[in-house]
C-alpha cells in the first residue's frame, strides 16, 4: 500500500506536531511499514492490554500498547506484583518475535532432509500415529516450560504415555531436587521481610532467576534496610555488584567454602541447636566430618579463599537474626553441583532456615510443584545418547543442543530417532534435527498461566491472546490435549482443550475466595483489615466471571497469605556431601600459562532462546563496545603476562578446538579465568555472529541434575 | 512553565539495561549494520558506561552509569549549532529538529558528554523492528544527528490528553520510556522547578551530584551517588 | 610604453602559454583520473551516506575536515605573503607575487568544498542563509572564508590586469577572452595610477580578512570545550602554521615551475634563500607556540587534556606526532640553519617535509581530542576509508590541475612587475636607499651614480 508524504503528515496531524516529518525527497524519509496500514485504514486508537511475560521463569506483568488492535509496544505492568511496572530487555523485545520473519508459519515435515510445509492434520496424523505404536519407554519429552501449567499438562501427558522419559527444564524445578533427597521440604520463597543477610552461591539475583525483576526490588529494599549481601560466584556479574564483599570462587569449591562457613559456625558453637537436635538426622557425624576436614585454612588451600573472609562472613551469618545461603540453578553447573547444593542446605540448616519463608494454605496452585518438578529432575536430556529404545522425542521450545557442550552426541542420538517431534516456533539448533514440526504460537497470541511464589505470595499469571495468531500454528497444549482423547490415554478427561484444562486447574483458586486481582495497587490501612479479617476484596458471581477478570486483569494474587517458617526435616550422609572424595583431590592443578574458561550469561538471554531480537543481539555486547561477536575477558594483570593488548583479537584454545575473539582487559576479572558471555554463535539464523562457548567446553556435568558445568574448562590463549 | 530533569540512583541501579532496551525502542533507534557497529557507529541515545571501576581486585566495582542526554540547563551543542536544529525549549527540554540538521556534526564534536549520535547511512531495518516502531516518533534520514529528548513525543501524548480533558499536566502524566521500565525505580523523572517533586527532592539528597558538573554545562540528568 | 613593440626580453615567460608539451597532457589525463576517481567516491557517499567514511563515534570529524584545515592553511600562502612583501617594498617579491596568489586562489576553493563534502545532509546547504545563526563559529567561518574567497581572487585578478592585457594585444585563438577581462587597459597613465591604487588598498584589505580566516577556523576548535581545543592560543598558532604551510607550498610550486618552464633567470637562488630564511623564521614561530601549548598542557595536568596529550605523545597517534616534531621542527631548523644545505634542493627538502609536517600537525589537532572523550567511552583508532583517500587524492590532483591551467591562461611571473623592476626600481630602490642614510638627498647626484653604475 502506497501513502504520500503529504498524507502521512495530514494524517499525523497534530499529535507528530513536535516531528515535523518536513524535509527533502520522499526516498529519504522512511515511513514504518506497520504504520502505514493501521494510518490508512484505522482510526488510530490506542488500546492497552495486560498480558504476562514467558520469556523466563519471572512470571512478570506486562501492558501491551495496541494501535487498531495490533501490538507495537511492551511495557510492565504497575499492578503486578512480580515486577511492579518494571520490565527487562528481553520482556521488551518479546514483542519482536511476533513479528519475526524466521517465524514457522505452518507445520514442516522433512523429507529427503529438508523442511517442507504440510497441513496440521497430516501432522498430527503422523504424530498421533507414531505414539500410538510407540508408548511407553519408547517416547520421550523435552520441554522448557516456564509455564508451570504447560509443564503439568507435559508430565500428565507422558504419565498417561506411561513414559518416565521426561525432562521439563523449568528455573528452579531442578533445585528442587537436592531438597528431596537431603530434605522433606522445599522453601516457597526467601522471607525478604525478615532476612537480613544473604549468602549467594553464584545466583544471578538480578539477571537469571527465578523472578530476576522480583528480586533487583527486593535487593535494594534489602540493602536499604542496612541488611546485606555476601556473593560467592567466579564472576562480578551485575547481581554481584550489589554485594558487599563480592568473593571471587570457583562454582566447584562453593562446597568447600560453604562447609568451610559451617565449620566456623560449628566451631564457635553459634548454630541453631534447636533446630539442628530435631531437624538434623546424624548431626554428630556430620559435626565430627566439617570440624575434621573443613577448616578455614583447609579450605583456603584448596580454593583460594582467604580464611579471614570464611570466618568474617561465618561469623556474620552466625550473628544474623534471619541469614540465607541462597542457591538456584546456576549451582549446579559443576561437576560436583548436587553436592555443592547439599553443602549450602547443610549450612542453612545451622541456623535453621530462619530466612525461609513456606506457604501455609495447600490448595492454591503453585504448591503443586513436587509432582512435575520430581518427574524432571530424573530424567535428562544426556540419557538420550546411547538410549536405543526410543522412537519418538517430543520437544517443546526446548534448546538442548545449543546449551549443552556434549551437542554433538545429542545430534547423533536424535539422528537415530525415528520421529523427533519439535513444538518450537522458530527454527532453532534443537528444531532443525526435527523430522515434523508443529509450531506452537507466539507468546502474544495464546493463553497460558504460571504461579509463582516467589515474592512470599501465592501469584496466578495469566497470559492471554492479544492477537488473533498470525499463522497456521497451534498451541502445543491443545495438541497433546487432543492426543490424550484421540489415543485414549487417560479416562475421563475433564477438559477438551487448553483453555478448558486452565479453567479447571484455576478453579481452585476461584473457590479459595480469598485474595485479590491484579485490578489495584496492594490494598493497605482499612482494606487490608478488611481482608484479614475474611473479606474477599474482589468479588465475582460465578467462575466465568472471575476468569474474564483474570484476562483482563493480567491474574490474581493473594496479597496477605498464611505464611510460617520453613522448618525441613535434613538428613543428610557423608557421601552426599563428600561424594566420591574430596573435590580437590581429583582436581587437575593448572599448568602456568593454562586458564579456567569460564562462561557467563547475561540477562539478555535466557538459555540461548532470546538473541534472534535484532535489538538485543546488538545490544548484546553494548557494555563492552563489542557487537556482532564473542569476546573474552581477561584481568588485565594476567594480559600483562601473556602479552595480550586490550581489544585485539586472540585464539582460544580449549581441549575441544579453538576460536578466535577480541580480548577486553577488565579487573573485575578472576586472574585465573577468562570469561566468556554465552548466548552468541547461534547456526539457524542468516549470519552467525559470535561464537558459542559452550561447544568449546569440556564434557563436564554435575551427575545427578545433568547440568553442564559452564567453568571447569582450561584454555590457552595464544 | 515546568522545568523537566531526572535523577538516577546509582545505588538502586542494577545495571540491567532495561532502559537502553526501551529506549532503543520506543524513539525507533535505527539498528546499523553488522559492519558499523562494529566500526563504533552503534546507535544508542541511553548507554551504560562500564569502563571505569572503583577500587582494587576483588573489592572492585565498575562505576557503572546509565547515560542519556543531560539536557544541559547551558547545552553547548546549541550554542554551536549553524542552523537551529538543536534547541533548548522552554520546559528545559534539548529538543532536535531533524528536517533542518544538515549534519556538521558541530554539535557531537562539542558534547563534553559523547551523547549525540549520527546517521552515517540508513539501513534496511529488520522487519520485526519496523513492525514495532513507535508511531509516535518519525524515523530519521541518514545524515542527521540524534539524541535523547527526554521521550518528548510522551509529553505531547500527555498534554494533549490533559488539555482534552480540561485539566493541567500533573506529575507522573508523562515520564519518559527509561523511566518507566527501570524494574527499580532508579530514575526518578518530575519538574524542577516544582520543589514537592519527588526528582526536586532526590537533588537535595548528599549523594546528588552531576557529571562534569565543572564545565558549566548544568546538567539537568543528575545521579545519586551509590553508598559504598 | 608601448605594447606595440615589445621586445621580447621576457619571451619565457609566455612561452607556456603558447607551447604544450605531450608530457603535459599526460599529466593532465593522469590528474583528471584521479579527479574522476574522487569525484565518483563522492557520488557514492553522497547516495550511501557518510557511512562511506572511516568516521564513527566519537570521533565525529575526520579527514575531511583535516584536509579542510590544511588547505585553508596553504592558502595563506599567497595572499598573505605577496602582500607582506608587497606591503614592505621587498622587491625581491616581484616573480613570487603572481604564483603565490594563485596557490591561493586554488586552493581555497578546493578548502573551501571541504566543509561541504563533509556535511550528512548537503542537500540542505541553504539552510545555512536560510536559517544561518551567527552565534556559531562554523557561520563565522562561511562569512570568513567566503570574504577571503572574494579578496584574493580580485587581488590575484586586478595585478593580472596589465598581463592580460599583454596577451590581448598578441592576439591568438583565446583573444576575446583577453580582451573581456583586460577590461580595456592600455596602460595609460591614469589607469596605471588607479591599477596601483587598487592594488595598495586590496593588499591592506586582504592581510586582516587572511589572518581572520585563519583565526576562525582555530575558533572552531577553541570554541568547543574538549581537551585540546579549548585553548586561547589556537586562534595565532593557526594563523602561523597556516603562514607555515603556506610558504612551503609557494616554494614547492616554485620550484617545480622553475625547472619545468625554465624560469632560472627569472627564480634566482636567491629567492630561494630569501623564502629559506622567511620558512626558519616561521618554523621558530611555529615551534614556539607548540612548545607553549604543550607545556601548559602538561603542567597544568588536567586529568581529560592529558590523556589526549599521552594520546599524542605515547599513545596510538605517537607515530604521527613524531613525524610532525621530525617534519615541522627538526628537518627545516637543521637544513635552513646551515649554510652548505640551504641550497635550493636543501630548501625543497625542507619545505615538503613542512608540508607533510603541517598535515599532520591539523590530523594531531584534530582527531585525539575526539577520540578521548571526557567519559569512558572505548576509543578506537580512526581509519580512513577510500572514500576519504580518493577524495583527498582528488583535492591534491585538482590543484595541480588548477596551477596546469592558470599557467596555459596566464603567465606564471608578472611581467609587467618584472618589466616596472627593472625600468622603475633600481632608481628607486638607491633613492630609497639615500633616505636612510645621513646626510641631504641630493636627488641629481643618485642619478648620476646610478647611471654611472649600469
Amino acid at each position: 500500500m502506497h501513502i504520500s508524504r503529504r498524507n502521512f503528515v495530514k494524517l499525523l496531524g497534530g499529535s507528530l506536531a513536535g516531528f515535523a516529518v518536513g524535509g527533502l525527497g520522499e526516498a529519504l524519509i522512511k515511513i514504518p511499514n506497520a504504520v502505514v496500514p493501521i494510518l490508512y485504514k484505522g482510526p488510530r486508537i490506542e488500546t492497552w492490554k495486560i498480558t504476562t511475560c514467558a520469556k523466563c521463569p519471572g512470571h512478570c506483568g506486562l501492558r501491551v500498547r495496541m494501535i487498531d488492535d495490533l501490538p507495537v509496544q511492551v511495557f510492565g505492568n504497575p499492578l503486578s506484583p512480580i515486577n511492579a511496572g518494571g520490565i527487562c530487555p528481553m520482556g521488551l523485545t518479546s514483542i519482536q518475535n511476533l513479528y519475526h520473519p524466521d517465524r514457522l508459519t505452518s507445520p514442516m515435515r522433512k523429507v529427503n532432509g529438508k523442511f517442507q510445509k504440510v497441513s496440521y492434520h497430516e501432522a498430527y496424523g503422523i504424530l498421533s500415529k507414531a505414539l500410538q505404536d510407540n508408548s511407553g519407554e519408547k517416547t520421550a519429552f523435552v520441554a522448557q516450560a516456564e509455564s508451570d501449567f504447560m509443564g503439568r499438562l507435559i508430565h500428565d501427558f507422558t504419565q498417561s504415555l506411561k513414559s518416565e522419559k521426561v525432562a521439563i527444564d523449568r528455573f528452579g524445578s531442578k533445585t528442587v531436587l537436592p531438597y528431596r533427597s537431603a530434605a522433606d521440604d522445599y522453601p516457597d520463597f526467601i522471607d525478604f521481610s525478615r532476612c537480613d543477610l544473604i549468602i549467594n552461591f553464584g545466583s544471578q539475583l538480578t539477571e537469571i532467576s527465578e523472578s530476576p525483576l522480583f528480586f533487583s526490588r527486593a535487593v535494594n529494599d534489602l540493602r536499604s534496610k542496612r541488611g546485606s549481601i555476601v556473593t560467592f560466584s567466579p564472576k562480578l556479574t551485575p547481581s554481584a555488584f550489589k554485594s558487599k564483599p563480592w568473593i571471587p570462587v570457583l562454582p566447584e569449591f562453593y562446597e568447600d567454602v560453604a562447609l568451610g562457613l559451617a565449620c566456623v559456625i560449628l566451631n564457635d558453637g553459634t548454630y541453631d541447636k534447636g533446630f539442628v537436635q530435631k531437624n538434623f538426622n546424624d548431626f554428630g557425624s556430620f559435626r565430627q566430618l566439617i570440624l575434621e576436614d573443613y577448616s578455614p585454612a583447609d579450605v583456603e588451600k584448596k580454593t583460594g579463599v582467604p580464611s579471614k573472609d570464611i570466618i568474617a562472613t561465618a561469623r556474620e551469618f552466625a550473628s544474623a537474626t534471619s541469614p540465607v545461603a541462597y542457591f538456584d540453578e546456576s549451582i549446579l553447573q559443576s561437576s560436583n553441583g548436587t553436592r555443592n547444593a547439599y553443602a549450602v542446605l547443610a549450612l542453612n540448616a545451622l541456623r535453621g532456615f530462619s530466612g525461609y519463608g513456606k506457604l501455609q494454605t495447600r490448595e492454591i496452585p503453585g504448591d503443586d510443584k513436587t509432582k512435575s518438578d520430581a518427574a524432571s529432575a530424573s530424567w535428562n536430556t544426556s540419557r538420550l545418547i546411547g538410549d536405543a529404545d526410543l522412537k519418538v522425542l517430543l520437544i517443546y521450545r526446548s534448546n538442548f543442543i545449543f546449551n549443552s557442550p556434549n551437542s554433538e552426541d545429542l545430534r547423533k542420538a536424535i539422528s537415530n530417532i525415528p520421529l523427533v517431534v519439535s513444538f518450537s516456533p522458530f527454527i532453532d539448533e534443537t528444531t532443525e534435527l526435527a523430522n515434523l514440526i508443529i509450531p506452537d504460537h507466539d507468546d502474544f497470541e495464546k493463553f497460558d498461566a504460571m504461579s509463582s511464589t516467589v515474592t512470599g505470595a501465592p501469584v496466578v499469571s495469566v497470559q492471554r491472546p492479544v492477537v488473533k495468531p498470525f499463522y497456521a500454528t497451534t498451541h502445543t497444549g491443545d495438541v497433546l490435549i487432543s492426543l490424550m482423547h484421540d489415543l485414549n490415554l487417560s479416562k475421563d478427561l475433564p477438559y477438551g482443550n487448553y483453555v478448558d484444562y486452565l479453567r479447571a486447574n484455576l478453579k481452585p483458586v476461584y473457590k479459595h475466595g480469598k485474595g485479590m486481582l491484579m485490578a489495584q495497587k496492594k490494598p493497605t490501612g482499612l482494606e487490608k483489615s478488611l481482608h484479614e479479617a475474611g473479606w474477599q476484596l474482589t468479588s465475582y458471581s460465578d467462575f466465568d466471571e472471575f476468569w474474564d477478570q483474570m484476562l483482563k486483569y493480567g491474574g490474581w494474587w493473594d496479597p496477605f497469605p498464611k505464611v510460617e517458617q520453613f522448618s525441613p526435616t535434613l538428613s543428610l550422609s557423608a557421601s552426599q556431601l563428600t561424594g566420591k572424595g574430596s573435590a580437590s583431590s581429583e582436581k587437575k592443578t593448572h599448568d602456568a600459562d593454562s586458564l579456567t574458561l569460564n562462561i557467563f550469561s547475561k540477562n539478555l538471554d535466557y538459555k540461548g532462546n532470546m538473541l534472534r531480537n535484532a535489538a538485543l543481539t546488538e545490544q548484546f555486547g553494548v557494555e563492552r563496545d563489542v557487537y556482532y561477536d564473542t569476546w573474552i575477558e581477561i584481568n588485565p594483570n594476567t594480559a600483562k603476562k601473556l602479552s595480550v593488548g586490550d581489544r585485539t583479537k586472540v585464539r582460544v584454545q580449549t581441549r575441544r578446538g579453538s576460536f578466535v575473539a577480541t580480548a577486553i582487559h577488565n579487573p573485575t576479572v578472576v586472574p585465573s579465568n577468562i570469561d566468556v558471555p554465552f548466548g552468541l554463535g547461534h547456526k539457524f539464523t542468516e549470519k552467525k555472529y559470535g561464537i558459542n562457548p559452550i561447544d568449546y567446553a569440556d564434557y563436564v556435568f554435575d551427575e545427578a541434575t545433568g547440568t553442564p558445568s559452564l567453568s571447569e574448562t582450561s584454555v590457552k590463549i595464544e | 512553565m515546568p522545568k523537566y530533569g531526572m535523577m538516577i540512583d546509582l545505588n538502586k541501579c542494577t545495571s540491567c539495561q532495561a532502559c537502553v532496551t526501551a529506549c532503543k525502542l520506543e524513539n525507533n533507534v535505527q539498528i546499523v549494520s553488522e559492519d558499523d557497529a562494529q566500526n563504533g557507529r552503534a546507535m544508542f541515545w541511553m548507554k551504560m558506561l562500564t569502563l571505569e571501576f572503583d577500587g582494587d581486585y576483588p573489592n572492585i566495582r565498575p562505576k557503572a552509569l546509565p547515560r542519556n542526554c543531560m539536557q544541559c540547563d547551558e547545552p553547548s551543542c546549541i550554542k554551536v549549532c549553524p542552523v537551529r536544529a538543536t534547541y533548548k525549549r522552554p520546559d528545559g527540554i534539548v529538543a532536535q529538529i531533524y528536517p533542518q540538521c544538515i549534519g556538521c556534526r558541530y554539535c557531537m564534536a562539542n558534547c563534553p558528554y559523547t551523547v549525540k549520535v549520527f546517521n552515517w547511512d540508513r539501513q534496511a531495518q529488520p522487519v520485526q523492528m519496523e513492525k514495532t516502531y513507535d508511531p509516535d516518533v518519525s524515523v530519521r534520514p541518514k545524515g542527521v544527528v540524534e539524541k535523547c529528548t527526554f521521550c518528548i513525543q510522551r509529553l505531547q501524548k500527555a498534554s494533549e490528553k490533559a488539555a482534552v480533558e480540561h485539566r493541567k499536566l500533573e506529575p507522573g502524566d508523562y515520564v519518559p520510556a527509561c523511566v518507566e521500565v527501570c524494574p527499580v525505580d532508579a530514575i526518578t523523572f518530575g519538574d524542577l522547578d516544582d520543589p514537592k517533586s519527588e526528582v526536586t527532592k532526590a537533588s537535595r539528597d548528599y549523594r546528588a551530584f552531576g557529571l562534569l558538573e565543572e564545565l558549566g554545562t548544568v546538567p539537568k540528568v543528575r545521579y545519586l551517588n551509590a553508598i559504598e | 610604453m608601448s605594447y606595440q613593440d615589445l621586445h621580447d626580453e621576457d619571451e619565457v615567460l609566455f612561452r607556456p602559454i603558447y607551447q604544450t608539451s605531450r608530457t603535459f597532457y599526460v599529466v593532465v589525463i593522469a590528474l583528471a583520473a584521479v579527479f574522476l576517481f574522487g569525484l565518483g567516491c563522492y557520488i557514492h557517499q553522497l547516495f550511501y551516506g557518510l557511512g562511506a567514511t572511516g568516521m564513527d563515534e566519537p570521533v565525529s570529524w575526520a579527514f575531511y575536515i583535516v584536509d579542510f584545515v590544511f588547505f585553508i592553511g596553504i592558502s595563506h600562502a599567497g595572499t598573505l605573503i605577496s602582500a607582506i612583501l608587497r606591503l614592505s617594498k621587498a622587491e625581491w617579491r616581484r616573480p613570487i607575487t603572481r604564483m603565490a596568489e594563485v596557490i591561493t586562489g586554488i586552493v581555497l576553493a578546493i578548502g573551501g568544498l571541504h566543509p561541504i563534502i563533509d556535511l550528512g545532509r548537503p542537500d540542505r546547504i541553504l539552510h545555512l542563509f536560510e536559517r544561518g545563526r551567527l552565534q556559531s563559529p562554523l557561520l563565522w567561518d562561511l562569512t570568513s572564508v567566503t570574504a577571503y574567497f572574494t579578496a584574493s581572487t580580485i587581488y590575484l585578478y586586478v595585478p593580472m590586469i596589465p598581463d592580460i592585457a599583454l596577451l590581448r594585444d598578441r592576439g591568438g585563438k583565446l583573444h576575446n577572452f583577453y580582451r573581456i577581462l583586460a577590461w580595456g587597459y592600455k596602460g595609460t597613465p591614469r589607469q596605471k595610477h588607479a591599477l596601483e591604487r587598487a592594488i595598495n588598498i586590496l593588499m591592506v584589505m586582504v592581510i586582516p580578512i587572511a589572518v581572520s580566516v585563519h583565526t576562525i577556523i582555530a575558533w572552531i576548535f577553541g570554541m568547543t570545550l574538549q581537551p585540546g581545543w579549548h585553548s586561547t592560543i589556537f586562534g595565532p598558532y593557526f594563523v602561523v602554521g597556516a603562514i607555515y604551510s603556506g610558504i612551503a607550498a609557494l616554494v614547492i610550486v616554485m620550484v617545480t615551475f622553475r625547472k619545468i618552464f625554465h624560469f632560472e633567470d627569472y627564480l634566482k637562488e636567491i629567492h630561494f634563500r630569501y623564502l629559506g630564511t622567511l620558512l626558519l623564521v616561521v618554523a621558530l614561530l611555529w615551534t614556539y607556540f607548540t612548545f607553549a601549548e604543550f607545556l601548559t598542557t602538561f603542567y597544568g595536568h588536567e586529568p581529560a587534556e592529558m590523556r589526549v596529550f599521552l594520546y599524542k605523545f605515547i599513545g596510538a597517534y605517537a607515530p604521527f606526532f613524531w613525524a610532525m616534531v621530525f617534519c615541522n621542527f627538526l628537518l627545516p631548523i637543521v637544513i635552513l640553519s646551515n649554510k652548505k644545505t640551504k641550497t635550493i634542493p636543501g630548501i625543497l627538502v625542507a619545505s615538503i617535509g613542512v608540508v607533510i609536517g603541517m598535515w599532520l600537525e591539523r590530523l594531531i589537532i584534530i582527531i585525539p581530542t575526539l577520540a578521548n572523550p571526557r567519559l569512558p567511552y572505548p576509543t578506537g583508532m580512526y581509519v580512513p576509508s577510500i572514500t576519504e583517500l580518493g577524495i583527498a587524492a582528488a583535492a591534491t590532483s585538482a590543484f595541480v590541475l588548477g596551477f596546469m591551467g592558470f599557467s596555459k591562461l596566464f603567465p606564471l611571473i608578472s611581467i609587467w612587475e618584472t618589466k616596472e623592476g627593472r625600468e622603475h626600481s633600481i632608481h628607486e630602490v638607491s633613492m630609497r636607499l639615500r633616505d636612510y642614510l645621513p646626510g641631504q638627498r641630493d636627488e641629481a647626484g643618485v642619478e648620476a651614480s646610478v647611471k654611472a653604475e649600469i
